[in-house]
């Protein structure tokens, strides 16, 4: 029998609006879940069970007389440790930040609790969301393993089911690589669609607030619930409700040159050559379609995300600088360096990639960008590079980011769905389409879904041994 | 006036930090943290220059190609 833990957004909500599960019922079980894998997952920072409860009490009272808030009417989520939820900490994973309470909910988590979400607490994260330093949070697939980042606890918590769903936020990114190393759906947004109000930003212009889920549909299910009305409207709509609406034909572009040069590994690869012929079967044309311009994101990104972060952390610095983890610290002080010329480039890269990439795509007829979200699986967590600046290897945090952070330079959506596994390790196919265009590459990711078994692994329901010495 | 970083003894002599440069760093953490990330820093900046004429050299080769938007 299937445990209301167990259930994803969708189906929980779906359940609570037909009276067959309660708000109650359901936050009692992923408590009981959180409680039954922390001591190996370690994906929390704050559970707000009691305030958890009341909401969800709520909601039943308000479900017993019919009215429903909205489409996440009772579903506990979780938030990743860099945007405000009220009255609980917002500590960044910083030592500079502890104890600080945050005085009102951010934009995002606001809208959540408009369409009837109950916050259960706070998810851990890399230290100000930089990538540096190794928070606790340990991988649901191999203990020994880079658990990904920085949005580590949101993705975590939603493979052990200890939540059926989590926001992280994604500058280069951070939402994606957890979703892929995790084997879950992470979905970074058109730029401007999801509020940043509320969130410990390393870059105003980069940061992206997006949801972790176990499946596409859940996924879509969590966007249409963090988004306010007037930026739903420029969606589209309800990105749910569109999740059946391919283009016909389906053209989907990739670049095969490109991922050897980013260093994709065989077992990554094998794992996405599987999906495109999945992908071709289910009626989609495959084209490739040269794209080197996609490699001049990664440096234009950092010289933007580091010069804002260096503006946004200078205050805290000039009377805490000692608190900061000296990695987190070189990268702000790297921003401080970076000169007008050099800003002035990468935004004149940005302003180049933002109309070239969607016209490059409507030349060729594609909906979307197809690759592997990250080149190789997850590595041991004692081999995994945290450095931004240099090239690294295809175990650094710089190769992910030279992978992902297009999407974010240009404000286009990405969206990490599970493809397979190569050594044991989840895989991750990338999907990335025109601005505005996320219910298409929810789509697409969601055909893909439904042809594939992958979506039946998590959540994971028995965690690995952990040696003695760890 | 791009002089290199005055360094003691504290400081190795490789520094590639100009003396301004290091001064935003200082205003910006401290005198003490300043130096004590210095090594580091110097690490991550080079690398970030070396990114950074990378994207200029591709760029201008890309948008001299004739793409455009």
């Amino acid at each position: 029998m299937t445990e209301p833990w167990e259930l994803g957004i969708a189906e929980a909500a779906g359940r609570i609006r037909r009276r067959e599960l309660s708000a109650v019922e359901l936050l009692g079980s992923v408590v009981d879940r959180l409680n039954n894998t922390e001591d190996y997952a370690h994906a929390w920072v704050f559970v707000d069970e009691r305030g958890a409860r009341d909401a969800a009490r709520l909601a039943d009272q308000q479900a017993a007389k019919g009215q429903f808030l909205g489409a996440l009417h009772g579903i506990p989520l979780g938030v990743k440790d860099v945007i405000d939820v009220r009255g609980m900490p917002t500590e960044g994973g910083s030592n500079s930040l502890r104890g600080n309470i945050a005085k009102d909910d951010a934009g995002v988590v606001r809208q959540l609790r408009v369409n009837g979400a109950v916050i259960l607490g706070k998810l851990q994260t890399h230290e100000f969301a930089f990538g540096q330093g190794t928070p606790p949070s340990r991988n649901p697939w191999d203990p020994e393993r880079y658990a990904g980042g920085s949005s580590v606890g949101s993705g975590v918590a939603v493979a052990v089911g200890s939540i059926p769903g989590a926001l992280g936020t994604d500058t280069g990114g951070s939402v994606r690589n957890p979703a892929s190393v995790n084997g879950l759906v992470g979905l970074k947004p058109t730029a401007g669609a999801v509020s940043s109000t509320g969130v410990l930003h390393v870059s105003h212009t980069m940061d992206h607030v997006g949801p972790i889920a176990r499946s596409v549909e859940d996924c879509a299910a969590l966007l249409d619930g963090m988004v306010e009305p007037e930026a739903l409207a420029r969606l589209g709509g309800p990105v749910s409700a569109r999740l059946g609406d391919l283009p016909a034909p389906t053209r989907l572009g990739v670049d095969r040159r490109i991922w050897s040069e980013w260093g994709v590994v065989p077992g990554v690869l094998a794992a996405v050559e599987n999906a495109l012929s999945v992908l071709a079967d289910l009626g989609m044309e495959i084209v490739e379609l040269r794209l080197p311009e996609l490699d001049l994101a990664l440096h234009a990104s950092v010289a933007i995300s580091l010069s804002e972060a260096a503006d946004h952390h200078r205050e805290r610095l000039s009377h805490d600088s000692g608190r900061y983890l000296p990695g987190t610290r070189i990268m702000i002080e790297t921003g401080a360096l970076v000169s007008l010329d050099e800003v002035r480039l990468a935004w004149k890269v940005r302003t180049h990639l933002r109309a070239f990439l969607p016209e490059a795509m409507a030349r060729a007829g594609v909906a979307g960008l197809v690759s592997p979200t990250l080149p190789a699986i997850a590595p041991p967590a004692s081999a995994m590079s945290s450095e931004l600046t240099g090239a690294g290897g295809q175990n650094s945090l710089a190769a992910a980011l030279r992978m992902l952070s297009a999407a974010n330079l240009t404000g286009m959506p990405g969206v990490s769905v599970p493809c397979g596994f190569a050594d044991g390790q989840p895989v991750g196919l990338h999907i990335m389409g025109p601005e505005y265009s996320d219910a298409t590459v929810l789509a697409i990711a969601q055909a893909y879904e439904l042809a594939t078994p992958w979506r039946t692994h998590v959540p994971v329901r028995q965690m690995p041994a952990i040696a003695a010495s760890q | 006036m791009n002089q290199t970083v005055d360094r003691d003894s504290a400081v190795g002599p490789e520094a590639e930090l100009t003396s301004e440069q290091f001064a935003v760093i200082r205003e910006l953490v401290g005198d003490e943290i300043a130096r004590e990330d210095l090594p580091a820093l110097e690490t991550a900046y080079r690398d970030f220059r070396t990114g950074m004429h990378e994207l200029k050299s591709a760029f201008e080769q890309l948008t001299h190609a004739g793409v455009k938007p």
